[in-house]
């Protein structure tokens, strides 16, 4: 069962037609271990949503292939590809186009365990387990998504993509849409819960805080190109592609920008 | 409770529109219950009688009592109204679902079927299948579903468009979820508000149809009463009595003139809920 | 423009062919029926027919011959303009649909001139005068037309013209006075829509940015409702009026009827009853045909009348 590479996409390419044909991913190569947290990163507009739509079979992949455990997908959404899926689940960056504002956040959580056949008093408690998990109170569980907010609906998201244990996790940009404060908080709570349940991790982000805290691998993505694939720790010391040094200087900027700021608060307290 | 009052007193007509479709309601339930005599017996020594207090309205042709007969109507011309828009409702939004969530072939086939369907005048459509089937209850019902799903299908389709392009059904699919389960869960909610305000209207044309189909011989048969069976029963001695020419037509506008307007208060109201968002 | 316009005919065709499809498949709902009817025509009621009467009939009308076969045959002899003949008293359908649509047409223009003369003024002066109580009069009248069925009004309007007053015949045909209550009749209803739109387009023609600044350019009230206003509010509504006749057709059937007036929709109820198979064909098909091609004539109107899209186009 144990395959040494989770996912091996061979130059994975995608054209769309509509509006002049255009390139949006072009000869993407990369090998994923499993249990890998992959972060893609990049300029915005370069590709990494199409990339990580593309294999999860989001959006249909022009050329190329992906191996799946050993198996290859030759077109998209065949047998292979579906296998693929039932594995993966996935958070999209905003909660609020995300979650279905019809349903509880309870029955949004419960949805992959329904559709996976677990039975009501195991569901039951695995919602409220990941729930607390991922700090939601009890009383927001039976609120609709326009009744809490953004921060509770993308926690509950996240814990909706966990619940079923899922062995792929895909993670769209899952913080930009919350604001600073609370993307720190859920940022950690996603770092913990994902270091427990252990799955293989391909995470879009331009946040290189979480990058550093969750990622073992970074790729850089620019302008439908893999431009750099290294460690975590290597590629912040040294990053090679120019994307990925311009990226990993703007960080220090901010983080130095950041620090003198709270040191600044704290002198004046 | 309250707030309804509160409602009625702001909009005293659209209040009335939407007690009086729910007293035709009522009234399709026992309206038949309800009639002082026998709407279908004949008698034939009161032929043709004056209002009376033993016939408040008098008596038709063969002697049958006519506002038992307007009253007992109710049945079949609101009553089996009701029966239409549902059929018509769930067999429209179902091709509607398979259109709008079928994907680009599906979609293409079943809208080009319906655009077929729209092409024949809804009436001359009813009155065809329904004259060559026969005028019973279950005939009109097909006859008039005929020609009365596609508007669900086309709203339907329209708004599954783009809330099974959205990210909670491709999460729901990710997830394994079935498309039967996706439908009720994703699909069908947010079609709700508009189906209902569709529905209430297409009772009022429901009405209007069943009665035209009466009136024209090719609904309800003698005896069971329907008001526009009954008014084309009277067209034969227009000139001797008159007001039973007159007479089945009011609750028969009524009816209709309820329908619609608690159809457009409804309408009013999701578009208040919905508005700002 | 060519390439809109010819993806709509290629459209329009389409949803002809599939109408007549379904028209064939109407008939063919009930075959023993149909099967029936001829030898009912040809022999009268009262003959008891053994099977190998009724098993020539069969092979005679080519009903034996498979579903598609006997389409495509009755396709070809529609192309070729001949629709069979009546199974009442053997005339060819198409010259009994010519004679009647004549009388249908009449009737038809009476109507329309009866919409134009009521809509016309009602709805402009409704929405030009909005929020008055003329207005509220107005969109009550309306409302309670759309909910009455026309041929309960062609009563009413019998029992008030013609047996109260006696100033009008309420049937046959004959002078122009025939034609008064039935064209009031379909008029009035055709009248409501067009004057609720015409209203409502007219508030908003006048509610529209370019009028206030044709008031700031000095313009008298009296040209900007006129140069403005009415023409911005008679776009819709051409296109609208052209569907009212679509509408007027399907409203002639019940009129017809409560008249006695020998047009179309008259034909149609006679058809029906008599389930004299070929005529009914024959009409259902050309209300479907009137009604797409209306459509489809519509759909070409709205695009060439529409700046945006003409400037989409060019």
């Amino acid at each position: 069962m144990a395959h040494a590479h989770e996912i091996v996409l061979d130059r994975l390419s995608v054209r769309v037609t509509t509006g002049g044909p255009r390139t949006i991913l072009a000869d993407a190569s990369l090998t994923v271990a499993p249990r890998d947290v992959v972060a893609i990163i990049g300029p915005s507009g370069g590709g990494k949503s199409t990339l990580l739509k593309a294999i999860l079979g989001l959006v249909p992949f022009t050329s190329g292939g992906i191996t799946f455990r050993g198996t290859a997908v030759t077109r998209p959404l065949d047998r292979t590809h579906r296998r693929l899926r039932a594995a993966a689940e996935a958070v999209f960056q905003n909660p609020v186009a995300a979650l279905n504002p019809h349903r509880t956040l309870r029955h949004t959580m419960a949805e992959p365990l329904v559709a996976a056949g677990m039975k009501r008093p195991a569901r039951h408690h695995r919602v409220e387990t990941m729930a607390a998990r991922m700090g939601l109170a009890a009383d927001v569980l039976d609120r609709r998504p326009r009744a809490v907010s953004v921060g509770q609906a993308q926690r509950a998201a996240i814990a909706r993509a966990l619940a079923p244990g899922p062995s792929l996790l895909f993670l769209d940009e899952p913080l930009s849409a919350l604001d600073a404060v609370v993307a720190h908080n859920v940022s950690d709570l996603l770092a913990e819960t994902i270091r427990e349940v252990r799955p293989t991790v391909l995470m879009v982000s331009h946040d290189l805080r979480t990058v550093r805290q969750m990622a073992n691998r970074v790729i850089v993505v620019e302008a439908g190109q893999i431009v750099e694939d290294a460690p975590t720790t290597r590629f912040m010391e040294a990053p090679v592609s120019e994307a990925g040094r311009a990226l990993v200087a703007s960080d220090r900027n901010r983080r130095a920008v950041f620090e003198a700021a709270s040191t600044a608060l704290e002198d004046a307290s | 409770m309250r707030a309804a009052l509160l409602a009625a007193r702001r909009d005293p007509m659209r209040a009335a529109a939407i007690a009086g479709a729910v007293l035709f309601l009522v009234l399709a339930v026992i309206g038949p219950w309800i009639a002082p005599q026998s709407p279908i017996v004949p008698n034939p020594s009161e032929r043709l009688a004056a209002p009376s207090l033993a016939h408040p309205m008098g008596t038709d042709h063969l002697g049958r009592d006519v506002l038992s007969r307007i009253l007992a109507a109710t049945r079949l011309s609101v009553g089996l109204a009701v029966v239409v828009v549902i059929v018509s409702a769930v067999v429209g939004t179902v091709i509607g679902l398979l259109a709008g969530a079928g994907g680009r072939f599906a979609d293409a086939l079943i809208m080009r079927v319906t655009d077929t369907f729209f092409a024949f005048p809804e009436m001359v459509a009813a009155l065809a299948v329904a004259g060559i089937l026969g005028g019973g209850g279950i005939e009109i019902v097909f006859a008039l579903a005929v020609v009365g799903w596609m508007r669900y299908a086309r709203l339907v389709r329209g708004l599954t468009l783009a809330t099974a392009a959205g990210e909670p059904v491709a999460l729901a699919k990710l997830s394994g979820v079935g498309p039967l389960a996706i439908a009720r869960h994703h699909l069908l909610p947010p079609l709700l508000p508009a189906l209902t305000v569709l529905m209430t209207a297409h009772v009022a044309r429901a009405i209007l149809a069943i009665s035209g189909l009466g009136f024209l011989g090719f609904g309800a048969q003698p005896p069971t009463p329907e008001w526009g069976t009954m008014l084309n029963e009277a067209r034969a001695y227009i000139l001797s009595m008159p007001s039973h020419a007159v007479l089945p037509g009011i609750p028969l506008v009524l009816a209709a003139l309820s329908f619609n307007l608690a159809g457009d208060a409804l309408r009013d109201r999701i578009a208040a809920t919905d508005g700002p968002r | 423009m060519t390439r809109f316009g010819l993806n709509r005919l290629f459209g329009a065709v389409l949803v002809m062919l599939g109408a007549s499809l379904l028209t064939f498949l109407l008939m063919d709902l009930a075959p023993g029926d149909a099967l029936l009817a001829i030898a009912k025509a040809r022999f009268g009621d009262t003959v008891s027919l053994d099977q190998s009467a009724l098993d020539a009939i069969r092979a005679e009308a080519g009903l034996d011959r498979p579903f598609l076969t006997r389409y495509a045959a009755w396709l070809i002899n529609l192309v070729q303009l001949d629709l069979g003949n009546s199974l009442i008293d053997g005339r060819p359908v198409l010259d009994i649909i010519a004679e009647r649509f004549q009388r249908t047409a009449e009737l038809a223009l009476g109507a329309i001139a009866v919409a134009a003369l009521l809509s016309v003024p009602l709805g402009l002066m409704a929405g030009l005068f909005h929020g008055t109580w003329f207005d509220s009069l107005c969109v009550s009248l309306a409302t309670l037309g759309s909910a009455m069925p026309n041929y309960w009004l062609g009563i009413l309007f019998i029992l008030f013209f013609s047996v109260w007053l006696g100033v009008l015949p309420a049937f046959g045909r004959g002078d122009l006075d025939h034609l008064v209550l039935p064209a009031l009749t379909l008029g009035t209803g055709v009248a409501v829509t067009t004057a609720r739109l015409l209203r409502s387009a007219t508030i908003e023609a006048m509610a529209a940015s370019h009028i206030d600044a044709a008031r700031g350019r000095g313009l008298s009230e009296a040209r900007i409702v006129g140069r403005h206003a009415v023409r911005n509010a008679l776009v819709p509504v051409v296109t609208v009026f052209a569907l009212e006749i679509a509408f007027l057709l399907e409203g002639a059937v019940a009129v017809e009827y409560v008249f006695g007036w020998h047009g179309l929709g008259l034909l149609f109820v006679e058809a029906v009853d008599a389930r004299d198979y070929p005529v009914i064909q024959a009409v259902v098909l050309v209300f479907a045909m009137l009604f797409v091609a209306i459509n489809l004539w519509v759909d070409l109107l709205t695009f060439w009348l529409d700046p945006r899209t003409r400037a989409g186009a060019a």
